[in-house]
């Protein structure tokens, strides 16, 4: 097998296009305006960020109960403690910061909760990948399905420490620099944990797939 | 390799690493594998957010504190440049414009009493060595008007 630059950008392999939802001006006005206590702006500010964080907080606890609790918490403190933000650009980061916090306070001494997609949300979740991987027929589809899970299970089984940052660089398309300020990690161990969460997943992926990893119909 | 994956290499970076995936077939596989993987997580639908959480969070927000309002407000940057502006100009007042004007009107207040001074000196020495009484009231139709001494001083 040889490696093929162009096959890779075929196969859409993402490139992080993940930046701040709002332009920098936009986002310092608004801050300002929040932080005098207009809840409108800080409104805004929700709308800009909540479904990055709580995507980040469901793919970190596993369930979307815990997920929406913890986002709720992360924007409350956040509105709280607004005038400690010292750059209003690093708003995102800062935020991802208190939605860690959030989760690491909770699940100080957890182990991860694995819950089944098919328990909840099922119908709104498989409609939504259904839509993000466009021309699967029903057998791929049903294949795809199973194959998220076993994704979803690989990444909550990751140690905590190796989760955030595979979550935030995989999921999140965030920098490792942006990842590095969020946990407050150096840049050369942040690279380090993403890789070795990205050999785990692998690893799983491959242990479930088998003979069939690698296969390009899979998509 | 997740360097590169994850387009976090310069091009120098990424093309040194390229060239050797050309050449090493136990890297390439390695970088395919890895790929793969890149690709199925990538594959992962974002959940929505439900409709309701901003209304959950609304009620719990705390109202900002009259201070806290304040302190938001001095944190603009316009306004810690006006405010700034209005300190450096009371400053300049107190200790440059002030301290002149204190020492003109001290200094006039000290020659006009040193005038008046001077003034009553003379008066009484004059009046004093004349002999003569002078009724400070004398404009003062009620009082008896101006009386002199009718005693000579030279006739003793």
């Amino acid at each position: 097998m040889k490696y093929d630059e162009s096959e890779q950008n075929k196969k859409g392999v993402r490139k992080r296009t993940s930046t701040d939802p709002i332009d920098p001006e936009r986002l310092v006005r608004l801050i300002a305006r929040a932080q005098s206590g207009e809840v409108e702006a800080f409104q805004l500010l929700y709308l800009s960020y909540a479904k990055k964080i709580f995507n980040f907080l469901f793919r970190m606890s596993g369930s979307r109960e815990e997920a929406e609790d913890l986002a709720q918490e992360t924007f409350i403190l956040a509105f709280r403690k607004l005038n400690s933000l010292k750059e209003a650009v690093k708003f995102q980061g800062w935020l991802f910061r208190i939605a860690q916090n959030c989760f690491y306070q909770k699940h100080r001494g957890k182990k991860p909760q694995i819950e089944s997609i098919d328990e909840e949300g099922s119908a709104e979740l498989s409609d939504v990948q259904k839509l993000a991987t466009p021309g699967l027929d029903p057998e791929h589809s049903i294949l795809s399905d199973e194959l998220q899970e076993v994704i979803r299970v690989a990444i909550q089984e990751l140690p905590e420490k190796y989760r955030t940052v595979f979550v935030l660089s995989a999921i999140q398309k965030l920098s490792y620099q942006q990842i590095s300020e969020i946990v407050n990690r150096s840049m050369a161990s942040v690279k380090s944990d993403i890789h070795r969460a990205r050999v785990a997943v692998r690893d799983k992926i491959k242990g479930y797939l088998g003979e069939n990893y690698g296969m390009s119909n899979m998509f | 390799m997740t360097a590169l994956l994850d387009d976090e290499l310069s091009s120098s970076e990424a093309n040194s690493v390229k060239d050797h995936l050309h050449s090493c077939s136990t890297c390439q596989q390695e970088f395919q594998s890895l790929s793969f993987a890149y690709q199925l997580t990538g594959q992962l639908g974002e959940l929505e957010v439900a409709p309701d959480l901003w209304d959950r969070i609304t009620p719990r927000l705390p109202s900002r504190s009259f201070f806290g309002q304040f302190w938001s407000l001095f944190r603009r940057p316009w306004v810690q440049a006006t405010v700034g502006a209005l300190v450096l100009a009371a400053f300049l007042s107190v200790f440059l414009w002030v301290p002149g004007q204190d020492q003109a009107e001290k200094e006039f207040a000290e020659f006009i009493q040193q005038r008046e001074r001077i003034s009553a000196e003379t008066q009484s020495l004059l009046f004093s060595n004349a002999g003569v009484e002078v009724n400070r009231a004398r404009s003062n139709p009620f009082v008896k008007p101006v009386s002199f001494s009718t005693r000579n001083p030279f006739q003793e």
